[in-house]
């Protein structure tokens, strides 16, 4: 990356102007959708014992979409900032919630982490070159230490590791799903990761998943925030279905969904300070 | 940079006429529309009765049963976690619409001191509540005043009415069982503040000719141990009868089925305290 600061910048209005549009769907990531699920997300996992088991499951579900907004939100800023200072970064995040398996999951999620942990501790292992009992092990060492670099707790190394079995597990498969029912499982089954991510504790990780596979109770306590949250997210699902990359052109289309984007963060963004979540790793 | 700097403009212009006709025409279909009980209040301000307070005012105060069945003019502006100072604001709004009129303020609302920035919802209704927001970022970016849950409730009920939101279930063994290892707790947790508060709301009623009623809705009765101050506030009360009128509704004969959990009654305990609270008023 440090190069990319070297090199002569020249000033150019129409990459500004993406950096701006960029910057805009950053902002409605982040304030909109990241944080106002963070709140309801945050006094769920912290009463865990009072709510309802569908009220643990959206929870759950909805923290996918956190963790997704608030990284990528992030990184949207950064890169639409660096194009306004006419600096290019590589993209990070490429619709990772339309993966159809594992492997394509860790092409689109976190591409910088990802790329760095195959080429210095996947392929510098073995890779796939040693047969497949060497690269089940490999893709496992790899997963393990990508969760314990989020921080030294069994939560992130089981993270880790299922991350690592579902990859391993994946390449026994030989049939082949229908595209939305494969996306659909890797969407479920890394909502079910995020679990361990997410809890205070490995403890609270079990009931939660002994919760939302039992299913015995269904109040919700917050359904006008539910419904809006809900709203953000097939907002979110739209711009990646049918807008991703919008902002690498300056039409009147793109000016109309900076507005759009806009007036939603004004409508429906948390503006008490939130940090982003990978502040922390 | 020039070509930037003039889409930069138009951008943030155009960003600004948006929000401020979404925010205009969402706030003018919703004000003559919606049926959420403040929207209806802002509508049409004179009424005989107002009920004032937090959840344990929305629970305890049937609307539609005094409406229906008593036949009173009623109009229960209780909402959940209700800050004092938004609800003082209400009262003061209620005060100077209105005389001659009854206001009920359930008194465990007093204590809550945060200001709730919801309320600048209605900050375009009345002008004690602009007030409260002069100076705030909610004056310059209208759309920010839809930012709530006022705004989501107000969309809810443009279709179905409000005034019977009670809750309609039961409380359970397992909230009582609980009851056990609650911690204790505060009506007024500063007593000064408290009385202060007290004063306040009464003279604000006194000034426009409005009869202040205050009472204290029921909590589950095996839970009355876990309120520290609970006799303190009552002596209080019952010192400044003169003063104040109060009615403990704790005194009422209440049941198990009769509560939706340790803090709400349910429909069925709001039917009964409906009907002894403006009884006991008169």
């Amino acid at each position: 990356m440090l190069p990319k600061f070297l090199h002569k910048r020249k000033i150019d209005g129409e990459r500004m102007v993406m950096g701006i549009s960029q910057i805009t769907l950053g902002f409605f990531k982040k304030i909109a959708v990241a944080d106002s699920i963070g709140l309801m997300v945050d006094n769920s996992f912290q009463n865990l014992h009072v709510i309802s088991d569908l009220q643990i499951l959206i929870a759950v579900v909805l923290y996918s979409f956190q963790i997704y907004c608030d990284f990528s939100g992030y990184t949207d800023i950064a890169l639409g900032l660096g194009k306004v200072f006419g600096i290019e970064f590589n993209v990070n995040f490429n619709r990772p919630y339309f993966a159809r398996n594992f492997s394509e999951f860790w092409e689109r999620w976190h591409i910088s982490l990802s790329s760095w942990l195959r080429d210095y501790l996947y392929i510098p292992l073995g890779g796939n070159r040693k047969g497949e009992i060497f690269t089940y092990r490999n893709l496992m060492i790899t997963m393990l230490l990508g969760g314990l670099w989020h921080g030294v707790s069994y939560n992130f190394i089981i993270w880790g590791g299922l991350h690592g079995l579902f990859l391993v597990v994946q390449r026994q498969i030989k049939f082949k799903l229908p595209k939305f029912i494969a996306i659909l499982i890797t969407f479920s089954l890394t909502t079910i990761t995020w679990i361990f991510f997410r809890s205070h504790s490995f403890h609270d990780s079990i009931f939660i998943v002994e919760r939302i596979f039992t299913m015995h109770s269904f109040q919700l306590l917050t359904v006008f925030t539910i419904v809006k949250l809900f709203y953000l997210v097939g907002v979110l699902l739209i711009m990646d279905l049918f807008f991703f990359n919008y902002f690498e052109k300056n039409t009147y289309a793109t000016f109309a969904i900076n507005i759009f984007l806009l007036v939603n963060i004004l409508l429906f963004g948390t503006f008490s300070s939130n940090a982003f979540i990978y502040f922390q790793f | 940079m020039k070509k930037f700097l003039i889409s930069l403009s138009v951008f943030l212009l155009a960003a600004f006429v948006t929000q401020y006709v979404v925010y205009t025409v969402f706030k003018k279909v919703l004000d003559s529309k919606s049926k959420f009980r403040i929207t209806r209040y802002f509508r049409s301000p004179k009424h005989k009765y107002f009920v004032l307070g937090n959840s344990r005012g929305v629970n305890s105060i049937n609307e539609k049963y005094a409406t229906e069945k008593l036949k009173l003019d009623i109009i229960n502006l209780s909402f959940n976690g209700m800050p004092y100072q938004n609800m003082a604001a209400i009262l003061t709004d209620v005060n100077s619409k209105n005389t001659n009129a009854v206001i009920f303020v359930e008194i465990s609302c007093l204590n809550n001191n945060e200001f709730d920035n919801s309320y600048s919802y209605y900050s375009s209704n009345s002008t004690i509540i602009k007030k409260q927001f002069s100076g705030s970022v909610y004056n310059m970016f209208n759309l920010l005043r839809l930012d709530n849950e006022l705004f989501l409730r107000n969309i809810y009920y443009l279709k179905k009415s409000d005034n019977d939101w009670v809750n309609n279930y039961t409380i359970t063994q397992s909230i009582i069982d609980k009851i056990k290892t609650d911690t204790s707790f505060k009506i007024a947790p500063n007593k000064d503040l408290f009385a202060t508060r007290l004063a306040e709301l009464q003279k604000t009623c006194n000034d426009h000719g409005n009869r202040l009623v205050y009472f204290l809705a029921p909590y589950y009765p095996g839970y009355l141990y876990k309120i520290s101050d609970y006799n303190s506030v009552l002596s209080y009360m019952s010192e400044n009868s003169k003063t104040y009128q109060f009615i403990n509704l704790n005194k009422e004969k209440m049941t198990d089925d009769m509560f939706a959990d340790r803090l709400h009654t349910n429909v069925k305990g709001s039917v009964l305290l409906t009907t002894d609270l403006v009884a006991l008023s008169k």
